[in-house]
Order: structure tokens, then C-alpha cells, then sequence
């Protein structure tokens, strides 16, 4: 199975719009495929895909924070005066500030029968599905709110896909915007990375950065442009940097408000037939897909 | 020599696993005694899984892995523990222990 | 004032309602919280930005004194060390920096040294004080920018802080040290359903908060109905146009246009009345 990773570093530039659509045209094409969306903090995919037969739904635990038992604890601040992450204030854990990390708990000079008085105990830090879906096997999840288990939770959705693909040819995954540790999780083991680019001077120097993360873990990459006619000039620009920096840009994408319209109706683009964004994201398919095979 | 290879059944006939800090299980082969077992993995879904998994290798003194990929970090704590990495061929566990045996399998 | 700006969705528009809430205001600071993709700078561009390295403090095996009992390596959280050829490994970009390895060593064998994350830029564009972080491509996360900048700018009565997308640690800083916070969506489906997201997170924190509705096509949509049903202040509605589009793209200031200056000053007095006191 051949995976393929849609990534921007800037946010809002059109990677679940090309996402569900590619894996709409996987569909039309018979391809046996599946899906996964890595964006857990936001997850979106499940908006358009929303049928199917649940195979797995599950409650996450990835993370520790720290709690402290006020019945024995003697504010003595020596866990404060040790934790780096700010989390701990007059002897109150901040469970979004705290990062697991043990310290509190090695220092904590107060025991009793073995315990501490501040330890680390597990969070719920949200769940993951996984549905067998007309378009072929679906992984997401939904990270809780300030959880701080991102990583974790982008490892167990590829995991899951991995489980329960089958004999799928192809995986599409949907990325989340930045270039840290959601990222960098979501592009491990995949094959090829594909970066959606917008004309804007913000994209353009996100691209630098997100390019600049693909390369270091060595992972091939091509780009397209999204709504390239908002200004030619930097559509222009964006090539002329790519073309120095080896990176393919395999299709312009035009501005189409029946994208817009798409979005709304919770269906992937290339279902408007007189879409001329759809058409360009076809061609966009067909030319990522005979990269992926190739790798 | 203690020969590694990650799989995702406790099947030396089944398909060797294309990762290798997430594959479920890792056959370890001794090549003086000719007998294998399994290691089941507890991190597969976890962070580092790579670099987990290559503790474990260490960590069973293994002496070569046989792998489809492998991260750089892992690569680091593998090298580290002079551990020999080669690249995994379509097939199953068992043919690649031949293959490694051979001699025939390329370094990744 | 201090005022988060946060969006579930990416993309709907925190930066550009960041920076020009940041302009029009007499004496702010701009603070890019946004530390993977910082873009406030394109639009306010500082002039003799002063630059600043920010390191964390990572560990380091003295090897004369390590006995390999591996304790280090089974306490490390984020399994950052492991053990091999007789020496500690220490993996650096994913070390959370808590010293607890140093701590725990019982041959005191473990020293700290710094290590480059990233960076912060500070300076002025016009009247505005422009603090912008920037994690290193490679790294994982930027906490330690975030708190850093947030440090060195708590002197300033009003600021901005433009916060990343989602509902991440990164963001869960620039909550923590708001006074309130504005929550950017666009009114399609996916902004609506990030946005509610974004609101249970605003809702743990019991801050103050306001909808910023972005690229809003017609008077009538379901954010709005959202918004009233639940009793949320929209603070303003931008319209989606195409001459904003472009000045955004190319990285201008909307608010040095009169028409959309008052938008942003509209915005701001919304955003002071949802924390000023209320007289009885």
C-alpha cells in the first residue's frame, strides 16, 4: 500500500478539499483504497464521509498528568521550583500546562505508604474511529481539547489504518497545518508528501518551512497551487521557487466558488461536473497518482 | 548471531511487516541453535515506537535486522548498539532469513 | 488589553484581524505565538529587529561516571534516551527538557547543556511592537518560545497574540494569558465545526471570548443563528472580498484603508465592552 500525505504548513489552503476528492476519484477509478484524517485536533474528513459501519471506536489514554492528593500534601513548592513547563502554581497543577514528565513526582519529598503526595495518573485525551465507508476504510480520532496528545493520537489513527486496510492500494492522509510534532508524526512512513500552496506571501514562507521539515526526513514531495488566478504574480513567484528547489508543481488549481458550495453540502468537488477547479483537481489526481505508483 | 525480523503475525510464514518501530511482533532467529521465537511488541501505537523497538533489539542482543524501513533515530540507537541493518525483500520471514543467510540481501 | 486570537479551523483569518487589531491601537504589541508558521512579520516588518536564540536545556552523559544502570532511560517520559554500545543516547529533538534524567542519575553523571530550538525577533513596524518566534524546521514543539515571549512581553497593557490553529499546548499559552480571547471562523461547514470545538476549549479556561466571522458571504448564516442560540457576541463580520483577498495575500494592512480600519475599531470596542465592568 502506497501512502500519500497532503500537508500545506499554512492553514486554510485547501488540503481536505483535495483530500476528499481524491479519494472520490479512487473510488470512480476502482482503486481499492482507504483514508485517514490526521488533523485531530480539527478533523474534518469525517464532514464529507460521514456513512459507514463502524469497525472500531475507541477511548484514548495517551497521556499522564500530574495530581496532587491535597489531603497530604504539605506545600512545600519543591515540585514548583523544579517543573519547566510552568504547570505548577501554588501547589495547583495546571493539567494543559503539564507535560507528563515525572519530575514533580521524583522530587515531591512526601510519602506516605509508598506514595506520593503530587503523582502522574492517565488522562482521557479523547477517542479514535475507524469505519468501513463506501469509499473504502476510514481512520480518525478527536483529540479532547487541550489533551496535549497530538503525536500520539496521529500514531494510533495511522496504526489504525494499517490494521484494517486490507488490500488497499492506496491510503490518502489528510495532514494538519505547521510543521512540529503533529507533522512530523503524520509524515513517518508515508511514501510521498503532497503540499497544497496558496498565492499568498504567508504561504509562500510557510512552504519554505514545511518543505524545509519533508526534506529532513527524507521523504520525496510534489506541490500544487490553489487558487492560483487570485494573483499571478506570486503563483508566478511560487514556481520559480520550486523550480529551485526541485520541487514538481504537478497542477494550478483555479479559484471556483462551487468549491465553496461543495464545502457546504458536505461533498467532495470533483461531484460538480462544471467545476473548473474539479477539473484541475482531476488532472492533479491522475498525475499525483502515477508519482506514487512510481516511487 | 541473533537475526531480527519484524512481522505482523507470530507466523514465521507470514509477510514481513513494513515498518519496523510499529510492527506488532519481531521473530528473533538464532542462527547457531536454529530456533526462533517471537517478541510481542507493547508500543507499537505508542510514541518512539522506533526507537522502543530498537532498545529491544539491543536490549536482546541482537546481532542483525532485517527491516523494510527503519527511522533515523532508530538507525542511530541500531548503530549505536553495532547492530547490522539489511533491507527486507517481498515475501515472508522465512525467506528473507534465507536470503540474509545467503548472504544475498543488501544493506539498508 | 491582552486578546488571544485562536481559530479552530486554519486558515480563517487569526493573522490578518491580528495584525490589524495590533495597528490600529496607539501602543500595542504584536505577539506571533504561531511559532511553526509565524506570518505576522510579512505584514509588519520591523525594522532593526534585534534577534534572540532561545535554547532549552538538554542532557548529557559524562561517561566516566555513568555505571549503566539505566535508570535514566527508564524514567524519560518520552523515551529521548536509550542505551547501546555501553553509553546513554540521548535523542535531542525529542527531549521535553524537564531535567528530570539529571535529577535522577544516581552517579550524578548527567550535565545540561543548550541546545537551539529556535528563535525570537523583536522590534517595531511604526508604532507597533512586533515580538515574532520561530521554531526550527525538525523540531517538535515550541513551548519554551512561547513562554519565553510571553515573559518578555507582560510589561505591555495591550497586546495581540496571534495563536496557531487547533487546540494544541501552543494555543493553550496564549489563553492562559489573555484577558480575553477572539475566536476567527469563516462560515462554511468546517469553520463552524472547528469553531465549536474551539469553544470548549475557551469554555475551560472561563475566558471571556468573541466570534470574528471572516469571509461571510451573506448576512444570513448558521454561525450567526449559532451564535445567538448560544448567547456568543459576534464582535464582527468581515465580507468576503476580493480586494481584501488580494491585500491580504500580499501581505498589506487593511486597516491604513479608512472602510476597513473602522471594521477593526469596531472589533476592538466589542472586544472591550464583552470585559469592561458593567455599572449597575
Amino acid at each position: 500500500m502506497k501512502q500519500l500525505l497532503i500537508l500545506s504548513g499554512k492553514g486554510g489552503t485547501g488540503k481536505t478539499t483535495i483530500a476528499s476528492s481524491f479519494i472520490s476519484l479512487l473510488k470512480q477509478g476502482e482503486t481499492p483504497a482507504c483514508f485517514a484524517d490526521c488533523d485531530v485536533d480539527v478533523p474534518n474528513l469525517h464532514l464529507i464521509f460521514s456513512d459507514g459501519e463502524t469497525c472500531l471506536s475507541q477511548s484514548t489514554c495517551f497521556n499522564r498528568r500530574a495530581v496532587i492528593d491535597q489531603s497530604f500534601c504539605t506545600h512545600c513548592g519543591v515540585c514548583e521550583e523544579h517543573c519547566r513547563s510552568g504547570a505548577m502554581k501554588n501547589g495547583v497543577v495546571n493539567p494543559y500546562l503539564c507535560e507528563g514528565c515525572g519530575v514533580c513526582e521524583l522530587v515531591c519529598p512526601v510519602n506516605r505508604d509508598g506514595h506520593k503526595a503530587v503523582q502522574l495518573a492517565e488522562i482521557n485525551t479523547g477517542d479514535y474511529t475507524v469505519s468501513d465507508t463506501d469509499f473504502g476504510i476510514f481512520s480518525t480520532a478527536q483529540l479532547k481539547s487541550g489533551a496535549g496528545a497530538t503525536g500520539k493520537t496521529i500514531n494510533a489513527v495511522k496504526q489504525n489504518l494499517a490494521s484494517f486496510c486490507g488490500e488497499s492500494q492506496v491510503a490518502v492522509i489528510d495532514g494538519s497545518p505547521g510543521i512540529g510534532c503533529p507533522i512530523i508524526s503524520s509524515i513517518a512512513g508515508v511514501d510521498l508528501v503532497l503540499l497544497v500552496v496558496e498565492p499568498s506571501l504567508s504561504s509562500m514562507s510557510d512552504l519554505e518551512r514545511i518543505l524545509k521539515t519533508v526534506r529532513q526526513l527524507k521523504v520525496p514531495a510534489v506541490a500544487c497551487i490553489n487558487r492560483a488566478d487570485i494573483s499571478p504574480e506570486l503563483s508566478q513567484q511560487i514556481q520559480l521557487y520550486c523550480q529551485e528547489h526541485e520541487l514538481p508543481i504537478l497542477e494550478e488549481i483555479p479559484f471556483d466558488p462551487l468549491v465553496i458550495r461543495a464545502v457546504n453540502h458536505s461533498r467532495p468537488v470533483v461531484d460538480y461536473d462544471n467545476s473548473p477547479a474539479a477539473q484541475h483537481i482531476r488532472s492533479l489526481f491522475e498525475k499525483t497518482l502515477q508519482h506514487l505508483q512510481q516511487l | 548471531m541473533i537475526i531480527a525480523i519484524p512481522v505482523e503475525q507470530k507466523d514465521p510464514d507470514a509477510c514481513v511487516s513494513s515498518t519496523f518501530g510499529r510492527s506488532g511482533y519481531f521473530l528473533l532467529f538464532d542462527s547457531q541453535t536454529n530456533d526462533f521465537h517471537f517478541l510481542e511488541s507493547t508500543f507499537a501505537t505508542g510514541q518512539s515506537a522506533g526507537i522502543r523497538a530498537a532498545q529491544l533489539m539491543i536490549d536482546n542482543h541482537v546481532g542483525v535486522l532485517i527491516t523494510n524501513r527503519c527511522g533515523e533515530n532508530a538507525m542511530r540507537l541500531l548503530s549505536a548498539g553495532n547492530i547490522q541493518v539489511y533491507q527486507t525483500i517481498a515475501g515472508s520471514a522465512r525467506d528473507n532469513l534465507e536470503r540474509c543467510l545467503a548472504g544475498t540481501l543488501s544493506r539498508l | 488589553m491582552k486578546i488571544a486570537v485562536l481559530s479552530g479551523k486554519g486558515g480563517t483569518g487569526k493573522t490578518f484581524v491580528s495584525v490589524n487589531l495590533a495597528y490600529i491601537q496607539d501602543h500595542a504589541a504584536y505577539v506571533d505565538c504561531d511559532v511553526e508558521v509565524p506570518n505576522g512579520h510579512l505584514f509588519l516588518p520591523m525594522d532593526r529587529a534585534s534577534f534572540e536564540p532561545v535554547d532549552v536545556m538538554i542532557p548529557s552523559v559524562q561517561t566516566d561516571r555513568c555505571n549503566g544502570c539505566r535508570a535514566c532511560v527508564d524514567f524519560c517520559a518520552f523515551h529521548a534516551l536509550g542505551y547501546a554500545g555501553g553509553q546513554v543516547i540521548v535523542f535531542d529533538n525529542l527531549c521535553h527538557n524537564c531535567g528530570g534524567c539529571r535529577l535522577l542519575c544516581p552517579q550524578k553523571a548527567i550535565i545540561e547543556h543548550p541546545y537551539n530550538i529556535g528563535s525570537i525577533r523583536t522590534g517595531n513596524f511604526e508604532h507597533v511592537h512586533v515580538v515574532s518566534g520561530s521554531l526550527n524546521p525538525g523540531q517538535m514543539q515550541g513551548s519554551a518560545i512561547i513562554r519565553r515571549m510571553i515573559a518578555q512581553t507582560r510589561p505591555f497593557p495591550n497586546q495581540i497574540l496571534d495563536c496557531s490553529p487547533g487546540n494544541s499546548c501552543h494555543v493553550v499559552q496564549g489563553i492562559l494569558e489573555a484577558d480575553m480571547c477572539i475566536l476567527v471562523t469563516e462560515p462554511t461547514v468546517f469553520g463552524a465545526n472547528d469553531m465549536r470545538i474551539c469553544i470548549e476549549l475557551l469554555k475551560l479556561y472561563n475566558k471571556p471570548f468573541g466570534i470574528v466571522i471572516n469571509k461571510s458571504l451573506d448576512t444570513r448564516n448558521y454561525i450567526k443563528t449559532f451564535c445567538r442560540e448560544q448567547h456568543i457576541k459576534v464582535l464582527a463580520e468581515i465580507p468576503l472580498q476580493p480586494e481584501l483577498a488580494v491585500l491580504n495575500a500580499n501581505g498589506q494592512l487593511a486597516a491604513k484603508q479608512p472602510e476597513y480600519r473602522r471594521i477593526f475599531q469596531k472589533m476592538l470596542k466589542n472586544a472591550h465592552s464583552l470585559v469592561a465592568p458593567q455599572n449597575l
